[in-house]
């Protein structure tokens, strides 16, 4: 972003020629260019004359920041115009008349010598010596106004003050007056609007403050008024690296460095730039502490959990941030989303993938340290060498999923050329293969992973620069085919390693623009929640289908099995900002519901039960035991019997469709995920002699109570699922599909929920009343069953997680109006939050019901799950499902959103110490920006689209956007459905 | 100094019965191929200065194995002598006794005031193989695992197999345990990788008092010796486990101090702070 006259070019009738060089190199080698200047276009583009050839954009922002054009090989077109509004040109006639009268009476002659755009121009010395001054004339310039304004004992300031005051009273609300010491220029615009545009369009490619560099000569005062230039340094630019080359005569403001030199200095800046990009220097990141994630090295037990953070993932691979050189103990796997193999004891896991990421790196030298930029999904790595840097640039492009970059640079002696492939630790050597640049590992299941490598390595005096380009092609079922993976990489490699980085930043800014979460007055959080949905975008393909396991890509704990984690703490946030995403998931259950009629079918049922947990086929593969040395195993029976997964596959496809508008989903592919599940629940439920429906011998969400009846859940969730199926099919002209509907609708009447319309709570199951009651006093989360030993947990009211209230959090609809603050009350004293899922729901839960600041604790505490590393498992993988959990609580919770039809309500409720709640979203292929103050909520929207705020009225609301005020408002929406009945239970209590 | 000057010391008490004390000094001292140094110390004013540590010389030599003084810091001093090969002690024989003493309670005295591991034998071992298997408690901290290895060195021998165990009580307990079949895995994996990696591969887990749990698995018949490091406290920490262990155990126990590491890693060896109390 630059200046033009003074900075750039000597003046405006200079000759062009080495400003017009430079900037077509750099916009040929990727570099976004800005010059910004008080003119008209006309006369920049005369001058410059530039003409871009390659992927870097040049933009002129003209005429005091009212225009911007994009240069085209064919020349300037606009791009973003100031119009002033009605009243607003007549304004600043009437402004600059007054000012220049003012100044007449005050003994001084000044007229007004332009009218240019959305702004006025008086000339304060109008002398034939200074008709037209040079840039390098300025002291003298600025010394001979003085000198007349002081003769009428006027200084510059006081014009401009003059000028400002005549603006206003001319009605103008938001006057910028700006001078060059020859003019005062009364405007509607300056230089900062320029930068602020410019600044969002950066960020719009990927491009952070901390990339920009800002150029200009007039940043200090002159004769006391702020230098032109200043008014770039607009909010966000503190991170620019910010250069003046003028005279500066009254010194810089802080954070700008004064080089000095003129344009000749400018030209040398520009000149290392490129020489910086030709040789191949790891890029820089932008350090914003909102953004970054800095990880120190160095001796730390923690080391393999700071590798699951530092995973880099495009949702089709994961690689984790171990260090290049691979120290003992380090565990640098890779994987690829749905490639599992079967291991020697049966078991499905994830296949672990070649090491691409090997560079032998020297370990002389101090630790330094690793930045995830989370902005932009690139890992840095800095260290010092024996005294000397050494940089890695690592990323997996989300652009073009499958394509991994990694460019490390140092002194030659330290960094060992190395192959580019590395096999996996641990693999079967039958199933690897590998040469100089490809290799492949093969599952015993069909499928693997194949990758192909392009590796350069350049050697300039000392400095060495090692940059490695790889393509990996994944398969699930089939061979992976590297002849595919070799014609990829060389499609990389064309484009270049810079390329293929500016594509990547791009698309990450493209993702966030549509995700990001804004807390304004609570920094740990903001940077929490940037880490969580940083690692859920990256877990899941927007193609295809994504099988997400419970740790994602960043590590073999879970072996990657596919848990309701998937399905309800995960999925909501993709399809409310990604849809694409969202459907990738469904997909996956899409493509395993042959398997899962077959289990239905084995377990004596109709219809499609989805397993606990799932991997390669859609078959259940939940262990059957928990093995432990010199102790018996425990028996598990969340395969046979944790069945609420399957109304929770159902809930998942309706979400979908609810948050993304895509209505044909549910009549077309996603229909048999509602129905076929209904159909389970049909051949499930029992009716007793008095007609009540009871589904028995199950465990809910709350896995400390095993084979118990009627969970309430469970229930409730078959329930919805039965009468979502019947919507979905009811009105269809067969009979045969009538009757069946119907029926689904008695079997949905007919079942028993645990409800007590006297107390308001929900039983959790049949018996759950009864069992010992062991208050929970405190919100810390504690593995109950570890400490107190499973027998004695399950003999009481201690519950792992929230299981009535999961019903609150996901079907609000469906649960009894004014039930949730009296079971929260009541379940919350008894919640061990023993599953990582547990707390981010309560605070989610906790913040609808109007008690924000208690749901703040807990929600700081599922946010810290794996960046403290509070389990001690983290190093296994990330916690995807706390992760979405947090979103949800953010989202659902601060924010109060539920999707109503077509309506989006929300009903924000903010702990105190944050100022304000930013959520983007897609909401039903609609662009929307919400920010929640304590009084007032702004809606901005590309579209126009229907909200509810605070239980209030439908409203509708048009691009650009509308603020909405919020008053204290209902703490729980209004059920739509009536208190269902709870006719009496008999049953287990829990095992 | 030779190999050969450097002996195992065996603290003896006739009052309370020894025998166990000689039975597996005598196989660390073969071990070690070196010999036994008894000593009894008889509780009386005794010699000071330069007196006592002629006195300390000549058991040292073998020349006497009687000493007079206060026997905790007889034994300390003795137990730090760069002569001391391995240091033996045992917790009594309360039933040899008119009055009841908490067993152990001179060798929870002994090593409190030193800087090197010590085995406290309890009475009734007629016979012992060696620490052959050998069950070492970690906390989930470096300093515990480090000082448990070193101090396992210092009486271990090249077969010997280590089990190491955790124990979850209401301060370690994880605050997460997701799903049991999932999280064991790997939970062990990377506690195993952090804390276990220089002692042993297997790793136990158990939940409830810490005391309780190891005087149970040391009982068990499957290990020999139990390594327990830790802070030399009186109160807190892991000073009422040792305690318990020292009135209960079945099987010889390694008391490593968890200054010990320093020593081992070539640094001043530190006694704690008189009178410092405290986890």
């Amino acid at each position: 972003m630059a200046d033009w006259d003074g900075a750039m070019v000597t003046d405006r009738h200079s000759d062009a020629t080495e400003a017009r060089r430079r900037v077509e190199a750099l916009l040929a080698a990727g570099v976004d260019v800005a010059i910004v200047s008080g003119t008209h276009m006309e006369n920049i583009d005369a001058q410059l004359a530039a003409r871009p050839s390659g992927p870097g954009r040049l933009y002129l922002c003209v005429n005091r920041g009212s225009e911007v054009f994009e240069v085209g090989r064919d020349g300037p077109v606009p791009v973003f115009e100031r119009s002033a509004e009605l009243g607003e040109d007549s304004a600043l006639d009437w402004a600059a008349a007054m000012t220049t009268a003012q100044l007449e009476r005050a003994g001084l002659v000044a007229s007004v010598v332009s009218k240019r755009r959305n702004r006025r121009k008086i000339d304060l010395i109008d002398e034939p010596e200074w008709a037209d001054p040079p840039k390098a004339r300025i002291t003298e310039l600025l010394a001979a106004v003085e000198l007349r304004l002081g003769q009428v004992g006027l200084s510059l300031p006081d014009v401009v003050e003059l000028a400002r005051r005549c603006a206003r009273d001319a009605g103008l609300e938001d006057p910028r007056i700006t001078s060059d010491a020859k003019h005062v220029e009364i405007g509607l615009t300056d230089k900062a609007d320029s930068a602020r545009w410019l600044m969002e369009r950066f960020a719009q490619r990927g491009i952070g403050p901390g990339l920009v560099l800002v150029l200009g000569d007039e940043f200090g005062p002159l004769g006391g008024v702020p230098g032109s230039d200043s008014h770039m340094l607009v909010p966000g630019t503190e991170r620019a690296l910010v250069v003046s080359v003028g005279t500066e005569p009254e010194g810089v403001p802080r954070g700008v460095f004064h080089l000095g030199g003129g344009p000749a200095a400018a030209m040398a800046l520009l000149d290392d730039q490129l020489v910086r990009r030709r040789r191949g220097h790891c890029p820089d990141i932008d350090v914003d502490p909102g953004w970054v994630l800095v990880v120190p090295d160095g001796p730390d037990d923690a080391h393999r959990a700071h590798e699951a953070k530092l995973t880099v993932a495009d949702g089709t691979t994961g690689t984790r941030g171990a260090l290049e050189e691979e120290r003992r103990g380090d565990d640098p796997m890779v994987f690829a989303a749905g490639v599992f193999e079967r291991g020697t004891d049966g078991v499905e896991r994830l296949l672990t993938g070649p090491r691409w990421a090997h560079v032998p790196v020297t370990r002389k030298g101090t630790p330094g340290r690793r930045l995830l930029d989370l902005r932009t999904g690139v890992l840095r790595r800095e260290k010092d060498g024996d005294g000397e840097a050494i940089v890695t640039t690592r990323f997996a492009s989300l652009e073009e999923p499958g394509i991994l970059a990694l460019r490390t640079e140092g002194p030659a002696r330290m960094l060992r050329r190395s192959l580019a492939f590395q096999p996996p630790r641990g693999v079967d050597a039958a199933h690897y293969e590998s040469d100089d640049d490809s290799a492949v590992v093969r599952s015993n299941l069909g499928g693997g992973i194949a990758m192909a490598a392009l590796q350069r390595d350049t050697v300039v005096g000392d400095a060495r620069i090692i940059e490695r380009l790889v393509a990996a092609t994944t398969s699930t079922h089939e061979p992976p085919l590297v002849d595919a993976a070799r014609r990829r990489v060389r499609h990389a490699a064309a484009r270049g390693f810079d390329d293929v980085l500016r594509t990547h930043r791009a698309a990450w800014a493209s993702r966030w623009a549509d995700a990001d979460v804004c807390i304004d007055g609570d920094p740990d959080a903001q940077l929490a929640v940037r880490f969580a949905l940083f690692h859920l975008m990256a877990s899941v393909p927007v193609r295809g289908e994504g099988a997400v396991g419970a740790r994602g890509m960043s590590g073999s704990a879970y072996a990657g099995h596919v848990f309701w984690d998937t399905d309800v703490f995960v999925l909501p946030f993709l399809a409310a900002t990604c849809p694409a995403a969202a459907r990738a998931v469904l997909e996956y259950r899409i493509r395993r519901l042959p398997a899962a009629r077959r289990f239905a079918a084995e377990n004596g049922r109709g219809g499609a039960r989805f397993p606990w947990e799932s991997a390669h086929d859609g078959t259940d593969v939940t262990p059957r035991e928990a093995r432990r040395r010199f102790a018996r195993p425990i028996p598990i029976y969340t395969g046979q019997l944790e069945e609420h997964i399957t109304a929770d596959v159902a809930w998942a496809a309706s979400t979908y469709a609810a948050w993304s508008g895509d209505d044909a989903f549910l009549s077309g592919p996603g229909r048999d995920l509602v129905v076929d599940t209904a159909r389970y629940w049909a051949d499930r439920i029992e009716l007793d002699a008095a007609g009540a429906g009871h589904i028995r011998n199950v465990i809910g969400p709350d896995e400390y109570h095993v084979g118990v009846d009627d969970n309430a859940f469970t229930n409730v969730m078959a329930r919805w699922n039965l009468q979502r199926a019947a919507e979905l099919v009811g009105d269809t002209t067969d009979d045969g599909s009538r009757t069946e509907a119907e029926r689904w609708r008695l079997l949905a009447g007919a079942l028993v929920d645990g409800f007590d319309p006297s107390t308001t709570i929900y039983e959790q199951f049949a018996g759950y009343h009864r069992l010992e009651h062991i208050p929970i006093h405190h919100q810390a989360p504690v593995a109950a069953d570890l400490l107190l030993g499973a027998e004695r947990v399950a003999a009481s009211q201690v519950i792992k997680q929230g299981d009535v209230l999961m019903l609150h959090h996901l079907v609000p609809e469906a649960v009894a109006a004014g039930s949730l603050g009296p079971n929260l009350d009541h379940y919350l004293a008894r919640t061990a939050h023993g599953s990582s899922l547990s707390p981010a729901i309560y605070a989610a839960l906790l913040a609808r019901a109007g008690r924000p600041d208690e749901a703040l604790g807990l929600m700081r505490l599922a946010l810290s799950v794996d960046l403290a590393d509070l389990t001690g498992s983290s190093a296994g993988g990330l916690h995807l499902a706390t992760m979405g959990g947090a979103w949800q609580a953010m989202a659902m919770g601060f924010a109060g959103l539920v999707p109503k039809g077509e309506t989006l309500a929300l009903a924000p409720q903010l702990p105190a110490d944050w100022t304000s709640l930013g959520l983007r979203l897609r909401w039903r292929g609609v662009r929307v920006g919400l920010v929640a103050h304590h009084d007032r909520v702004e809606v901005e929207c590309d579209a126009p689209i229907t909200v509810a705020v605070c239980g209030r009225p439908d409203r509708r609301v048009s691009p650009p956007g509308t603020v909405l005020e919020t008053e204290p408002g209902p703490t729980e929406e209004p059920s739509f459905a009536p208190a269902r009945r709870n006719t009496t239970r008999s049953g287990r209590h829990a095992r | 100094m030779r190999g050969d000057e450097r002996h195992v010391l065996a603290a003896i008490d006739p009052a309370s019965g020894s025998a166990a004390v000689r039975v597996v000094a005598a196989v660390v001292a073969r071990q070690f191929a070196t010999v036994v140094r008894e000593v009894h110390v008889v509780a009386g004013p005794g010699e000071r200065g330069t007196a006592r540590q002629a006195a300390m010389a000549k058991v040292e030599r073998g020349e006497s194995s009687k000493i007079v003084g206060r026997p905790v810091d007889v034994l300390a001093a003795l137990v730090e002598s760069p002569h001391t090969l391995a240091a033996v002690l045992g917790t009594g024989n309360p039933a040899a006794r008119a009055s009841p003493r908490r067993p152990g309670g001179t060798a929870f005295s002994v090593a409190r005031r030193v800087t090197r591991p010590l085995l406290v034998v309890p009475a009734g071992i007629e016979h012992w193989a060696g620490a052959r298997r050998v069950l070492v408690p970690l906390d989930g901290t470096g300093i515990t695992a480090l000082a448990a290895s070193a101090g396992l060195a210092t009486v271990g021998l090249p077969e010997t197999i280590a089990t190491t165990v955790h124990v979850f009580d209401e301060r370690t307990v994880p605050p997460f345990w997701d799903n049991p079949q999932h999280e064991y895995e790997a939970w062990t994996k990377e506690f195993k990788a952090r804390y276990c990696d220089t002692i042993g591969e297997g790793l136990e887990m158990r939940a409830g008092p810490v005391g309780d749990q190891l005087t149970a698995m040391a009982a068990s018949g499957a290990f020999d010796m139990v390594v327990v490091v830790w802070a030399q406290q009186t109160r807190g920490g892991r000073a009422g486990v040792v305690m318990d262990l020292l009135a209960n155990t079945t099987v010889p126990i390694l008391l490593v101090p968890t200054g010990f590491v320093t020593h081992a890693l070539g640094g001043a060896p530190h006694a704690p702070a008189p009178g410092t109390e405290g986890g």
